[in-house]
């Protein structure tokens, strides 16, 4: 964005390409800008070591998120790719296409639907680009008002989703001419982000939604040009914190027949949740938990990529982990904080108000807390450490949660010895471990409700729009009788919410 | 230190809400100035609950609960202190600012203040720049305290900088900023006076532009 000053040129190696940068501009950023894939799981923080690169001109290879440019670099660009497109069994000249966008603040999604047949087939899974304008909705709302920023954040989306179709269909062998339909879904920043449309509005209060229907439109029209035959639509979404993501999730509920008490709960740093009863009368609200189920915001955090601990375990001789890969692990995603906060906090080394005590936990292979720097640290394996303030984080995301839980079923009407079922969504619930997330008391006690996680509905609410285009008339009607649940409005939240943030008690934990 | 003074001190240290009356009254017993017991007690033990926050050994539950405690204490300790002497420390305006709704911040802000001796004029959230302006008119505050939460909205801030200057009474108020999207690098941008943290650094900050006034 900055086009004044003083620039430097970056030449990649082998291809012989070379960029003009501004001094100063993080290296990850300008590789990221000039087509490079770089991954930034923990987001930046300098922890995972996954966006190492070398430089010609250094010896040691460095952190592209902790270097900035201040001289004309030699950088070769041999990173391993990351998610790599999967075998796809061959698939038939004759048949028709689509393709399912979910643009998840995060990671975006990309299914290829075989429509003839009703097969899908995930072809590629990338960290959204926009990230390095901020982890969250809001700081990419805010960064989308300075100069050209809009623009910028479109531009990146637009060209990235564009290069990686394109990449994603020349392995499989197929032509992108043959795709006649594109399906997006995602949250209500990242879709006005996409199609352009200025998302001044839902970063204020009264956080309104001017666009909530979108028109479908010619795949060109949002710079997809390899693609002449598809028209692009995208499900409806209710307000500027729910979605097309929850609407979506919400129309497959009322697809698969559900008729009993349902609470649904997409978890992400901007928590969607619904609840549908018997009678099919639906609302709806959102609360920020935080990025500290994604891992931003932990001191060893990150994304659920190649070297995240994803589970925690106890063992009779200490705690085992489990991992994505293999080797040393260098972060901790969500799901394994979850489950470590709920193993410390059975030991008692966390108190149910959140702090960090001990006793030292040498039987099982954990130092006593420290306190060393600024806050009470934990030792866990290598460097690895959990700190009094990650804690902290995750106490605001399960206050969040729980606050907006126990308003949305009371203005339901609906007490929670009625919930029958709780469906957990978003990729967090992939690897979540429900007990350990009721331990901790992100959801009030349901005595009566079964569980089921169902990964990543944004998608497959996506791809069932792909295989009928009925879905969109069907989210619409349910959009419409929705009703929302705004907490700000409600008075009563911030008692509510303070009241939430204390972990569960002993004996609350046993009826759990 | 007197050893009942700093029975205070550790009663709000350590979030005591049962015994803190019993131990202010104690100390009065012996013969202390209140205002001693406020200082030495009082407000030095409120110190020490910011640094606790700080480090992240307290949370957001246990500021409300300091100001519960100080807030238990303070009639105890204003019926003792003269009409005349500490005629309270002046008003402060809190609001979070314009297009902003969240208030926890605000809040726990503000009961710290007012257990505090000061005169808080709480306007809410979303408020105007005007309105702030306005109030400062009306009431003769000279002490202002903005918060904001969202990065969206720190323009906010700036705005009610400017309207305090258009209205001709910049020089007259001073303007601190606080919540989780600002900082010391965001109050000189926009032009406050002074940036905080924690509810216990608004204190200090309010405490030293009265001392010095």
């Amino acid at each position: 964005m900055n086009k004044d000053g003083i620039h430097h040129t970056i030449t990649f190696y082998p291809s012989g390409e070379k960029h003009t940068i501004p001094e100063g501009t993080l290296l990850a950023d300008a590789l990221s800008e000039s087509g490079v894939v770089i991954n930034t799981p923990c987001g930046g923080k300098g922890t995972c070591g996954k966006c190492k690169i070398r430089v010609e001109e250094l010896s040691e290879a460095v952190l592209a998120c902790r270097t900035v440019i201040t001289s004309d670099l030699k950088i070769h660009t041999d990173l391993q790719e990351q998610w790599s497109v999967p075998f796809l069994p061959a698939i038939q000249a004759d048949t028709r296409l689509a393709v399912a966008i979910d643009i998840g603040t995060t990671t975006v999604k990309i299914s290829l639907v075989d429509i003839s047949n009703r097969a899908t087939y995930e072809i590629d899974t990338f960290f959204n680009p926009q990230q390095r304008f901020g982890h969250d909705v809001i700081s990419r709302i805010a960064a989308a008002h300075e100069a050209s920023g809009q623009l910028c954040l479109q531009d990146l989306i637009r060209k990235t989703l564009s290069s990686r179709l394109a990449r994603a269909f020349k392995s499989t062998g197929l032509s992108t001419e043959r795709v006649e339909r594109i399906v997006v879904a995602g949250n209500t920043t990242m879709l006005y982000l996409l199609f352009g449309i200025d998302v001044i509005t839902l970063g204020k209060y009264p956080y309104t939604a001017p666009v909530s229907n979108f028109i479908s439109m010619k795949a060109s029209q949002i710079g997809f040009e390899d693609f002449p035959s598809a028209r692009v639509s995208t499900i409806p979404v209710l307000s500027a914190f729910i979605g097309a993501d929850l609407i979506g999730g919400l129309t497959l509920c009322h697809d698969m027949g559900i008729s009993s008490n349902v609470l649904f709960l997409d978890l992400g740093t901007n928590g969607e949740l619904f609840f549908l009863n018997r009678e099919g009368a639906s609302y709806a609200t959102s609360c920020a938990m935080g990025p500290a189920l994604e891992g931003m915001n932990i001191s060893w955090g990150m994304a659920a990529y190649e070297g995240a601990i994803t589970h925690v375990r106890k063992e009779p001789d200490g705690l085992a982990f489990d991992m994505i890969g293999n080797g040393e692990p260098v972060g901790i995603t969500g799901t394994a904080l979850i489950d470590l906060i709920a193993i410390l906090l059975d030991k008692g080394i966390i108190t149910p108000e959140g702090s960090l005590i001990g006793p030292s936990l040498s039987d099982n292979g954990l130092s006593r807390p420290e306190k060393t720097r600024d806050t009470k640290r934990i030792s866990l394996w290598g460097k690895m450490e959990l700190t009094q303030k990650d804690i902290r984080n995750v106490q605001l995301a399960k206050a969040a949660s729980l606050a907006a839980s126990q308003l949305l079923l009371e203005a339901a009407g609906c007490d929670a010895a009625d919930v029958e079922h709780v469906f957990i969504a978003g990729s967090l619930g992939e690897h979540l471990d429900y007990s350990n997330f009721k331990k901790l008391g992100f959801l009030p006690h349901f005595q009566n409700a079964r569980h089921t996680v169902l990964g990543n509905t944004s998608l497959k609410a996506a791809v069932a729009a792909c295989l009928d285009p009925n879905f969109f008339n069907r989210a619409t009607f349910l959009r419409n009788k929705t009703k929302e649940v705004v907490l700000s409005k409600i008075p009563r939240f911030q008692k509510v919410f303070i009241d939430s943030i204390n972990f569960p008690r002993e004996q609350e934990k046993r009826n759990g | 230190m007197n050893e009942s003074i700093l029975a205070v001190r550790s009663a709000v240290e350590e979030l005591n809400l049962d015994d803190i009356c019993a131990l202010v009254e104690t100390c009065l017993k012996q013969g202390f100035d209140p205002e001693i017991i406020i200082q030495e007690g009082i407000s030095t033990g409120l110190e020490t609950v910011g640094r606790k926050f700080e480090e992240g050994e307290y949370f957001l539950a246990d500021l409300i609960m300091a100001g519960e405690v100080v807030k238990e204490a303070m009639p105890l300790l204003k019926e003792r202190m003269n009409p005349g002497d500490g005629k309270g420390k002046g008003k402060v305006i809190l609001a979070t600012v314009s297009g902003d709704i969240h208030e926890i911040g605000k809040n726990i802000v503000g009961m710290i203040l007012s257990a505090n001796g000061f005169d808080v004029i709480d306007l809410g959230v979303d408020v105007p720049a005007r309105k702030i302006v306005e109030t400062v008119k009306e009431t003769g505050a000279r002490l202002i305290g903005l918060s904001a939460l969202l990065t969206t909205m720190v323009g906010s801030i700036r705005d009610v900088v400017e309207s305090s200057r258009t209205a001709g009474l910049r020089d007259r108020v001073k303007i601190v900023i606080g919540g989780a999207c600002t900082s010391r690098d965001l109050c000189h941008e926009m032009g406050a006076d002074d940036y905080g943290e924690t509810a216990i650094d608004a204190l200090r900050i309010f405490n030293k532009y009265v001392a010095s006034a």
